[in-house]
């Protein structure tokens, strides 16, 4: 399945606009990362926990899309766009939407 | 003993908060049924029209508050790891009803598709401790009104 | 060029999932992470603790006392030196290291209690001590006080308290959630307990220990549990996971079967009274047993 933050794709013609799909997934994180953080944060450096987390969360998040572009029968999702926000203490929410259509 | 109290706590949130849930996902659902009609694509090239179309901006918004039994959980999700699905089905009632009130927005204009959808979503009132009180979710899109269906103003719609 | 919206399926976005058995889910891990991780904290906190020297211990003891005197009276004077004295009658029996001595101080005060604390500093009161029925019922608990020390009890349980408290405050502070902190203080304190029952029970025995090598005979041994017991059953009862000592039953018990098992003629010896100047001050006639 294509994904691409273009609108079009070049050299394809888009024969079918599906509409919106969307992925979204709240990941926490656990003691042990958030321990590690507080060290970081006198120490300085790469956070490599948190950054591996947000990375796994998106791509949760992206493959939730993906899921619900196949339920409507498209074959590429263009116009991809990604937000972060903090839903709660220690949890973020990624979020991923785009436009699904079917390309010939 | 304060664990009565948390109980207690839990209990009302978990009651309330299952049955406003649930009647809330009834309406969207039902919603959806009624507007879906009113096509939403989240794209910037739209298609060739045979009369010029007139373009508006429309959105919807709604803040949902997290109740009491989500936000413990929410707290012992902090120790463990992984997913929180008690927040996922917020955000994605959340989600569900912005965009439905976009649809309505547009559809008190005379629209028949709303063009280049977007959406934000942000944290109101953290809490005591820092734990989230409330979740916005903000839709917007550009509303595509065929020429001869203008209309003269309808307010905006906050609560269907 | 075709626009439509086809219907999504649910439930990709929110998962269905009952929530209370989520609920139940997360609370056993989590009490399971807070116990077990509170629980070899605190192991490990006792065993380090014990690194530090006793001369720290003593420095500190000293310290703290010269800045909080307690009340001596001439009169009572002969009380602490009679504690004293057995005191150090007891202690050879038990093979202190070279640098562990004991002081004994009388507490005038009406709670029935004898504590060991740092720097080899043992207290008994007065409400113990009237309460004892004779001299090997008080060497009994003495020599218990004496095996704290030399097993390094108080900074054992001192460590372990400190590193827990620091771990709970921790714990709490990340997870935010204050419904959590009533739960998280009552996980903790079940593993904190000062002095735990495993102490106890081997300061019981070494007790005993010095008390056969002093009279010879165990008898006397079980008396202060005794008096214990009849004012928990006067008073209040406490259950025993959640008690610091272990229920006197148990503890009369496991004495009784110590002393069967050094000899069966060490139960039945004769047991000395207190001594008439401890009696006098005390301004009580113990009837000797």
């Amino acid at each position: 399945m294509l994904i691409s933050n273009l609108e079009i794709v070049p050299g394809r013609k888009i024969v079918q606009h599906l509409g919106l799909v969307q992925g979204s997934t709240v990941r926490a994180k656990h003691i042990g990362r958030d321990i590690m953080a507080s060290f970081k944060n006198v120490f300085g450096g790469e956070l490599k926990g948190y950054t591996e987390l947000l990375q796994e969360a998106r791509e949760e998040a992206t493959q939730r899309m993906l899921e619900q572009a196949r339920a409507v029968g498209a074959n590429a999702v263009l116009n991809v766009r990604f937000s972060t926000s903090s839903v709660a203490q220690g949890a973020a929410e990624m979020f991923v939407y785009g436009s699904a259509v079917v390309l010939e | 003993m304060e664990l009565i109290v948390v109980l207690i706590l839990l209990m009302l949130g978990y009651g309330f908060g299952r049955l406003a849930e649930n009647s809330h996902y009834r309406s969207i659902r039902q919603r959806e049924q009624q507007y879906s009609h009113l096509l939403l694509i989240p794209e910037r090239r739209l298609p060739d029209y045979p009369h010029v179309p007139q373009t508006a901006l429309v959105a919807g918004n709604v803040v949902i508050s997290v109740d009491y039994f989500k936000r413990f959980i929410a707290a012992l999700r902090n120790l463990i790891g992984g997913r929180m699905t008690s927040y996922e089905s917020l955000l994605d009632r959340g989600r569900r009803e912005a965009i439905l009130r976009m649809k309505i927005n547009a559809h008190r204009k005379g629209a028949e598709a709303v063009f280049n959808v977007k959406l934000e979503t942000a944290s109101i009132s953290k809490g005591r401790g820092g734990s989230i009180g409330s979740v916005e979710v903000y839709a917007y899109g550009t509303a595509i009104i065929p020429p001869h269906q203008l209309d003269h103003g309808t307010s905006y719609v906050g609560i269907p | 060029m075709e626009y439509r919206n086809p219907p999504i399926p649910e439930g990709i976005n929110a998962p269905p999932e009952h929530p209370l058995k989520n609920l139940l889910i997360l609370l056993g891990g989590a009490l399971v992470v807070i116990v077990v991780v509170l629980y070899l904290l605190g192991v490990a906190a006792g065993y380090l603790a014990r690194f530090i020297p006793f001369s720290v211990e003593r420095d500190v003891a000293a310290y703290y006392l010269n800045t909080n005197p307690i009340q001596q009276s001439a009169e009572t004077a002969p009380i602490t030196e009679y504690l004293q004295n057995l005191a150090d009658q007891l202690a050879p029996f038990q093979d202190l290291p070279d640098d562990m001595s004991i002081t004994v101080h009388y507490w005038d005060n009406d709670q029935v209690n004898a504590f060991a604390t740092l720097g080899g500093h043992v207290f008994i009161s007065r409400g113990l001590l009237e309460k004892m029925p004779n001299e090997n019922a008080l060497a009994m608990v003495v020599g218990h006080e004496i095996a704290h020390i030399k097993h390094r009890h108080p900074i054992a349980s001192l460590g372990r308290g400190v590193v827990i408290s620091l771990a709970i405050a921790a714990l709490m502070g990340a997870t935010g959630g204050d419904s959590l902190a009533g739960l998280l203080g009552d996980a903790g304190l079940l593993t904190q307990l000062s002095f735990s029952r495993a102490q106890e029970r081997l300061s019981d025995s070494e007790g005993l220990t010095s008390l056969i090598g002093l009279y010879g005979h165990g008898a006397g041994a079980t008396e202060p549990f005794k008096v214990f017991q009849e004012l928990q059953r006067q008073g209040f009862a406490m259950p025993e996971f959640l008690s610091t000592h272990p229920v006197n039953e148990a503890r009369i018990e496991a004495l009784q079967q110590e002393i069967s098992e050094i000899g069966d003629s060490t139960g039945r010896g004769e047991t000395q009274p207190l001594p008439g100047v401890v009696q006098s001050v005390l301004g009580n006639v113990i009837t000797p047993n």
